[in-house]
């Protein structure tokens, strides 16, 4: 609103060939806000997003917001179970998603989803008995103004669907001002003006790309949102709209920089990048920091607390194979099993304290409690910090695949996986991969028939798992590497992969 | 053999409009017209990515009866639209 009075020609959002500027987004805002409001949605409510990335994603993010209701946001692959695993433990009641997913939930549940057809809000096209969004926009006559609601800072806003190793859903929820403290501490960190245009390559369902759209937005600068992330798509972007800022995550990074010397753009705007999500391997991260003559950071955090610690090109290369020193607002503490502060150089479980924390996890009260000690968030991931204070990140604790910079918890895939009765045991886990960092494998042991196939397991994930969930391969196998209790040595699982000498 | 989805060959216009259904559970085509969407380049702007090829490929399989080769997937056929339609139209009409 602020800014709209500053500036109000100035593009805010930029879409492919969409430009709102922060006149036209104020206006659109009101309209979505006025619609939602029309059909229910207030203060409290919570509204599932099945979007792609749109200029649609971040209006019904900020109508909500003005509203004081809470967006879900969630792949528009996600599954089915998943979905309704979602909209069962935050209790959506609406949902605003691309049509042809809603008409595919809806031809997929012939006996009737568990929200009625009028509390869906279409985008891209129209389906029976749902509202669609353009519609809903173009016949407001007189929207009110923002801000009638007097939202306070203190309501939730943004929940994250996440799960733990026992494939129990944890919603992660970030009040409104959470996300203000998160855009205003990385404003800082990285020194981001009116003046920045930033880039969000990573899809709007991410927490990171929704604070690389509500940072601009709150500094005044301009956000540049892609479609889908490509390498040459980003090269383009860059040069088209002079982006001085983006956040990457480190598979993207990994590609944009095998395809640098072939480059024919001008990338000379770019005045930061900052790498997340998933860390570097020590080479890349020497390359990457050389290749590009700005400043280039590796931050390293947590949904629940965001960015603890930040590694800057400043620093000297023999810090590379650390994840650089905590960020203000933020301590890092390493302790061992029993909650003890642990030495200098001494590996034990990362656990930080920070002034961006999260809210807690929808309606899991034990959860929150449980994830917290002393006031410190225990991470499940491993590392040391060296005589410099710099953090080593070492190994995770939680069993997390990591894939094109989107977690995976792998209990979630074998839940589907086991769900297949010619399926006697299922194991998931992520295999090193060049262009994603890591990507999804599923082993599996079948039951006495045998006739299981991959091409059956795939069809069986179709509609159960999001795409970034579902395995790139199935490996049968015999029997797994097991402790004598007979629990899955997953990692011992992963080396045989790689070796070549599973027992197929 | 030049495939035109705009005249008479029910075949290429079934396999058409399947391919198109399929790229729109993705999200919006950036084309209308069938002459655009036919030179649309789909996995250039990752339209499909890595995490949805497998399905893709699998849904073209299972609906066609045919099969891709991973030659098939990495051919400059296989990249737009258009050629898609021509390449399952080719594996329909290949001799068993």
């Amino acid at each position: 609103m602020k800014n709209a009075k500053r500036f109000p020609d100035k593009p805010a959002i930029i879409f492919g060939e969409d430009i709102l500027t922060y006149q036209v987004l104020v206006d659109q805002t009101r309209k979505v806000s006025h619609a939602f409001s029309r059909l229910g949605v207030g203060e409290g409510t919570f509204m599932g997003l099945l979007l792609t990335n749109s200029t649609e994603f971040v209006l019904s993010m900020l109508g909500a917001a003005d509203l004081g209701a809470s967006i879900v946001p969630m792949s528009n692959t996600l599954g089915r179970k998943d979905l309704l695993t979602a909209i069962k433990l935050t209790g959506i009641k609406y949902v605003v998603g691309w049509h042809v997913t809603i008409k595919n939930i809806f031809d997929l549940n012939e006996e009737g989803f568990v929200l009625p057809r009028d509390h869906c809000i279409t985008v891209g096209g129209k389906v029976e008995g749902c509202h669609f969004l353009d519609d809903l926009i173009n016949e407001d006559p007189e929207a009110y103004d923002l801000n009638s609601y007097g939202i306070d800072v203190n309501t939730d806003f943004i929940l994250t669907m996440t799960s733990g190793s026992t494939s129990e859903p944890k919603p992660i929820v970030f009040t409104q001002g959470t996300k203000i403290v998160r855009s205003l501490a990385a404003q800082k960190l990285y020194g981001i003006t009116e003046d920045d245009i930033t880039l969000t390559p990573t899809p709007l369902y991410h927490s990171i790309s929704q604070r690389l759209v509500l940072m601009p937005l709150i500094t005044g600068g301009t956000s540049v949102i892609m479609k889908n992330f490509t390498v040459k798509g980003w090269f383009e972007m860059v040069e088209r709209y002079k982006i001085t800022f983006c956040i990457a995550v480190s598979a993207q990074l990994e590609m944009i920089l095998s395809e640098l010397d072939n480059a024919k753009n001008d990338l000379s705007s770019m005045r930061c990048i900052v790498c997340c999500c998933a860390l570097l391997r020590g080479d890349v991260k020497e390359r990457l920091f050389h290749a590009f003559e700005c400043d280039v950071h590796e931050c390293y955090g947590a949904s629940e607390v965001g960015i603890i610690s930040d590694l800057s090109c400043h620093g000297t290369s023999s810090k590379f194979h650390t994840v650089g020193v905590a960020v203000p607002g933020a301590k890092i503490e390493i302790v061992d099993n029993y909650g003890n502060k642990v030495s200098t150089g001494e590996i034990g479980e990362i656990t930080c304290k920070s002034t961006a924390s999260f809210s807690r996890y929808y309606g899991n009260e034990e959860s929150t409690q449980k994830s917290f000690r002393r006031g410190y968030f225990y991470t499940g991931d491993m590392g040391y910090m060296d005589e410099d204070n710099h953090l080593v990140f070492c190994s995770r604790k939680k069993e997390i695949i990591i894939t094109g910079g989107t977690n995976v918890y792998p209990a979630d895939v074998e839940a589907v996986l086991n769900q297949h009765p010619l399926a006697k045991e299922v194991s998931v886990v992520g295999v090193e991969d060049e262009k994603l960092g890591e990507r999804v494998v599923a082993f599996i042991i079948q039951n006495e028939e045998g006739t299981l196939t991959s091409r059956e397991l795939q069809r069986h994930c179709i509609n159960n798992l999001a795409d970034y969930q579902k395995p790139m391969s199935y490996v049968f196998v015999h029997d797994f590497p097991r402790t004598p209790l007979g629990k899955i040595l997953k990692r011992k699982l992963v080396d045989q992969y790689n070796e070549g000498s599973i027992s197929i | 053999m030049i495939i035109n989805v705009c005249t008479g060959d029910m075949m290429a216009k079934e396999i058409f409009n399947f391919v198109i259904s399929l790229l729109e559970r993705h999200g919006p085509l950036p084309v209308e017209s069938d002459n655009e969407r036919m030179a649309y380049r789909y996995l250039e702007v990752a339209h499909i990515d890595s995490f949805g090829l497998n399905e893709f490929v699998m849904e073209i399989e299972d609906q066609f009866n045919v099969a891709l080769s991973p030659e098939d997937t990495q051919s400059e056929e296989f990249r737009s639209v258009g050629g898609l339609v021509e390449l399952i139209d080719k594996r329909i009409n290949a001799p068993q």
